[in-house]
């Protein structure tokens, strides 16, 4: 699917920092909350309902999934723990491609500073 | 347990169910991770938000998509779901209420009274001590200054100091330097004293205040020193009646003309060692400025790290060299305060605790009444949280009234607030319900409601799946478990308030104790005057002098005045001399000391009707000449570096290593030099009053034993007007009443206190007259019953009254150890708290709470018993 025509987008900003989130590492419920807002330097601090519920959205729309407790070390087995699917990747690189072009925009209108040029979408 | 409740009130059961467990488990490590009570009450603050939010967008995707996800488990009594149900809940909460008028006005009046006090007292916390100065910057301003020598005083730094932390751009961002001063308005009206700003242009991109109507001053018009000011918004207001086009118009001050370029916003105050709002602007001259300067601390710089640099000692032009330190500007006006508001936080606290208590009582007294309906609809399958959840509505609507109503009542309490501010606390004026103050009353509402609602929807909830229907026709008795808890409560309300009366009762004493400590002079029969004549107006001091000695002598003839004498400042709020102090023929002392006390002129001890324990005043003549080096010392001061039998009299003194050594012609008794709000004296000393010292002077006008001193000042005003007509009168008071005002903050804090502690007791009688009524009143058909039977009124009364007063006493005990671990922690925090007339405190607390809850009881108790016993069969 071009990523240009994929409904889902833009996507929220909870739904975006989540994706981030865990396209870095597997995490459970409070670490998420943590990276989220480690992330957008505190911008977004989702309460436990918001985070929930967002999660919950992932879950059925498959772009997450949880982590078998198999797959855990021990300490970790009680916590539901979370990983990106690779739909979710998908779908993260999707929106972060539309946002590098809305920054490319923004420069030529001189509504964001220039800086390092973001790889090119689409290469 | 709190959070369980929230998203049983909030969110779909269904998704509880499945993320219930994990939204708890982070929860608790969320909350874990904030260390501060602030920072978890605004993560408290921020969930419940995100619930509500959350519950609200689930109920909207379901009815949008059928979602799966959020179909509920299991159905109420109405159906619908969680959210309907919330709005439907309130809907019959606010008619409930609406059907008993009585109920809901006492209810919503008693929440009003504990929310308006403490959001009060928050936005008087808010404008005092957490926000003092309303600049951006202002957490990172610092005082600069220079100590003198070991004895804490600071001065203000040298100008070569100034140059080098000006230059420490690695500390600081900007060092502003501003002074202080005055200047007479003349022109339209009565001639008046302003306070005038002198300042440079960076000065408004110091503060971020920029004049709102015109422009500030450029750069020539400093270096030319130019004649142009800035109106302060006030000032704009009342005498240029907040017309725009002043602005380019001429004014007249201290007989100049000056232009008027601009007007600046309400509250620009000018920063020094605190804040001081100002009437008017004007340039800075070039050259040394003799206030401190203030610096904004570069971002990231911690004050500590300023200081390590201030204190490097810098060369000063006469070869010595000196240091420097700092005290933050917010830190230094809060630190006056904080206790004193910080205890009035307490006592508004356990005013609104109390509040909740009795709302607790008459919401479960309610739900007594509502016990059959409540078994009814739990046997007919209404659920228990169904139950409990519309309790809750009902006390959060009325929590929601109370608080609208509460804040409305704090505009009102705020008025008082700025009726009560102690003359030296200008921070005060700031205070206002602002929207930092709204939110936080709102947080306090909901806080509230929850703690009264709590109690009652726990109860019904318990019981309401225990006795489905089991007692049969007649009404359910009122269940044990229910009575002993609103005792319980009676008793928790009788605590705090005895706790509150204990602390003000304390505060009432000592603040007593200070107005009637003995100042050692007469201030009963002395009136002060102050006058101040202009430089412009009378700018020799020969000028000012022959109008002084005028002045004097015709204060002295006014009937029924004994005595006049002259001096600058007065007791309470005294000069300050700062050095070492040496003794002729004795060892220098390496010590730098304070002395308080003003310069006086001759029979100024004999005026005030201050005793001389040693030789005499200063006579004429020694004010007259320049060259007479004479001092006379405080009663303290004199033993300190004296001893207590030597002849002090004729003995010589050195302050500050200065050339001229000073011979004590007298010792007079120590009196309250700074104020009454401390009995400590400190070491006094008097000076003559040479003319040069000041362009005025302060008349001590002693009046014939048996006149009000307060009675001769109108006509002394009328002779300064006469015969010195461009004179400022400065106070005008009888000295009992500026030695009176030097306790304001004493004086305000222990107003409120005892304001609160009588509110308390009024909600704290009201909660008990209520339980025992409903007591009785439940009991009604039992009383009727055993006084059929013959039983004797007074003994059946006697039991009721017993509970009453055995729930008093309970709550007396309890009071009395929360009184004691409170004064304990508050002792060192508030005057009057340490020690002395405890006992006696308690006693008097515990007999009017006593005498009021005998009241209390007795009222229904004795309606009960004169009740005719077939109408108490008739009842139900």
């Amino acid at each position: 699917m071009a990523p240009a025509s994929d409904p889902r987008l833009p996507l929220t900003p909870l739904t975006m920092a989540l994706l981030l989130a865990l396209a870095e590492n597997d995490l459970h419920g409070y670490a998420l909350m943590q990276a989220v807002e480690h992330q957008t330097d505190g911008a977004l601090t989702p309460g436990t309902g918001s985070l929930y519920a967002a999660l919950e959205r992932l879950m059925a729309d498959g772009l997450i999934g949880e982590v078998p407790p198999d797959e855990l070390p021990d300490e970790d087995r009680r916590r539901r723990t979370y990983r990106i699917t690779d739909e979710g990747r998908d779908l993260a690189r999707a929106e972060a491609e539309r946002m590098v072009r809305v920054l490319r925009v923004a420069r030529e209108r001189r509504l964001a500073p220039e800086g390092p040029t973001v790889v090119e979408p689409g290469r | 347990m709190l959070h369980r409740l929230m998203r049983r009130l909030f969110l779909p059961a269904a998704f509880r169910e499945r993320h219930g467990a994990a939204m708890e488990a982070v929860w608790r490590e969320a909350l874990a991770s904030r260390t501060t009570p602030g920072a978890r009450l605004r993560l408290w603050m921020a969930e419940a938000a995100d619930l509500a939010r959350t519950g609200l967008r689930l109920r909207r995707e379901r009815r949008r998509h059928g979602h799966a996800f959020v179909a509920r488990r299991r159905t109420t009594t109405r159906g619908g779901g969680t959210m309907q149900g919330w709005i439907d809940d309130g809907v019959h909460a606010v008619r409930a209420l609406a059907r008993r008028p009585t109920f809901t006005a006492f209810a919503v009046i008693t929440v009003a009274l504990g929310i308006g006090a403490v959001t009060a007292i928050y936005s008087t916390l808010d404008a005092v001590v957490l926000n003092p100065v309303p600049y951006d910057n202002a957490d990172r301003m610092v005082t600069l200054m220079r100590p003198i020598g070991t004895s804490g005083a600071m001065r203000s730094p040298a100008s070569e100091q100034v140059e080098a932390w000006a230059a420490m751009d690695d500390v600081f961002e900007a060092v502003e330097q501003s002074a202080l001063s005055t200047m007479t308005l003349t022109g339209s009206g009565e001639p008046a004293l302003l306070d005038v700003a002198l300042v440079r242009p960076s000065w408004h991109a110091f503060t971020g205040r920029l004049p709102f109507l015109g422009r500030a001053f450029t750069e020539e018009e400093m270096s030319a020193d130019a004649r142009v000011v800035l109106l302060g918004h006030a000032l704009w207001r009342s005498r240029f009646g907040g017309d725009p086009a002043v602005v380019g118009r001429t004014v007249d001050l201290d007989g100049e003309a000056w232009e008027v370029v601009g007007v600046m916003p309400r509250r620009s105050p000018v920063v020094h060692f605190g804040i001081q709002e100002v009437d008017l602007w004007r340039p800075l001259p070039p050259g040394p400025v003799q206030s401190p300067p203030v610096g904004v601390l570069r971002e990231g710089v911690s004050l500590e790290s300023a200081l390590e640099r201030l204190e490097a000692p810098v060369l000063l032009g006469d070869g010595t060299e000196a240091v420097g330190t700092g005290r933050g500007v917010v830190a230094s006006l809060a630190d006056r305060m904080r206790d004193t508001v910080t205890i009035l936080m307490v006592a508004v606290v356990a005013l609104l605790l109390i509040a909740c208590v009795n709302v607790s009582n008459l919401l479960l007294g309610r739900a007594e009444g509502r016990r059959r309906e409540t078994a009814v609809r739990s046997a007919l399958g209404g659920g228990r949280g169904r139950l409990a959840r519309q309790m809750m509505t009902e006390g959060l609507a009325l929590g929601l009234l109370g608080g609208g109503v509460g804040v409305a009542l704090t505009l009102g309490g705020l008025r008082v607030v700025h009726a009560l501010r102690p003359p030296d606390l200008t921070t005060l004026d700031a205070v206002s319900v602002n929207g930092g103050v709204l939110v936080f009353a709102f947080g306090v509402t909901l806080a509230a409601s929850l703690l009264f609602s709590l109690v009652p929807v726990v109860h019904a909830s318990r019981q309401a799946a225990a006795d489905a229907l089991r007692a049969g026709a007649r009404s359910v008795g009122s269940g044990a478990l229910g009575a002993r808890f609103r005792w319980v409560l009676v008793s928790a309300e009788v605590a705090l308030s005895f706790a509150l009366l204990v602390g003000s009762i304390l505060v009432l004493g000592s603040l007593r104790g200070l107005l009637h400590q003995d100042p050692g002079f007469d201030a009963g029969r002395v009136a002060v005057l102050e006058v101040d004549l202009p430089r412009w107006r009378y700018d020799s001091v020969d000028e000012r002098v022959t109008v002084l000695d005028d002045l004097q002598e015709r204060l002295a003839a006014v009937p029924g005045v004994d005595d006049v004498a002259r001096g600058v400042g007065m007791p309470g709020a005294a000069g300050v001399t700062f050095g070492t102090v040496e003794v002729a023929g004795a060892e220098p002392v390496d010590e730098t000391f304070t002395f308080h006390g003003p310069p006086v002129g001759p029979g100024y001890f004999e005026a005030l009707g201050q005793p001389m324990l040693r030789g005499r005043g200063f006579t004429a003549a020694e004010i007259a000449d320049p060259e007479a080096e004479v001092v006379v010392l405080g009663e303290g001061a004199a033993r300190r570096f004296f001893g207590d039998d030597a002849e002090v009299v004729g003995r010589r003194i050195r302050i500050g290593g200065g050339d001229s050594w000073q011979t004590v012609v007298g010792v007079t008794v120590d009196v309250p030099m700074t104020g009454l709000a401390t009995t400590d004296r400190r070491f006094q000393m008097y000076w003559p009053n040479r003319p040069l010292y000041s362009t005025g002077a302060s008349f001590f006008v002693r009046v014939a034993p048996g006149r009000d001193p307060a009675a001769i000042l109108p006509e002394a005003r009328q002779i300064v007007r006469e015969h010195a007509g461009a004179a400022h009168i400065g106070e005008a008071r009888p000295l009992d009443d500026v030695l009176a005002s030097t306790v304001g903050r004493e004086r305000f804090a222990t107003t409120l206190l005892t304001a609160f502690a009588a509110l308390a007791l009024v909600l704290a009688a009201v909660g008990l007259y209520g339980v025992v009524s409903q007591l009785v009143g439940q009991r009604t058909r039992e009383i009727g019953i055993r006084m059929a039977l013959g039983a004797d009124g007074l003994r059946v009364g006697r039991g009721v009254l017993l509970r009453g007063l055995g729930a008093t006493g309970l709550g007396l005990a309890v009071g009395a150890v929360v009184a004691g671990v409170g004064l304990q922690a508050l002792s060192s925090r508030i005057f009057g708290l340490d020690g002395g007339a405890r006992p006696g405190a308690f006693v008097a607390a515990a007999v009017v709470l006593t005498s009021v809850a005998v009241a209390a009881s007795w009222v229904p108790t004795r309606r009960a018993v004169r009740v005719d016993p077939t109408t108490a069969m008739r009842i139900d």
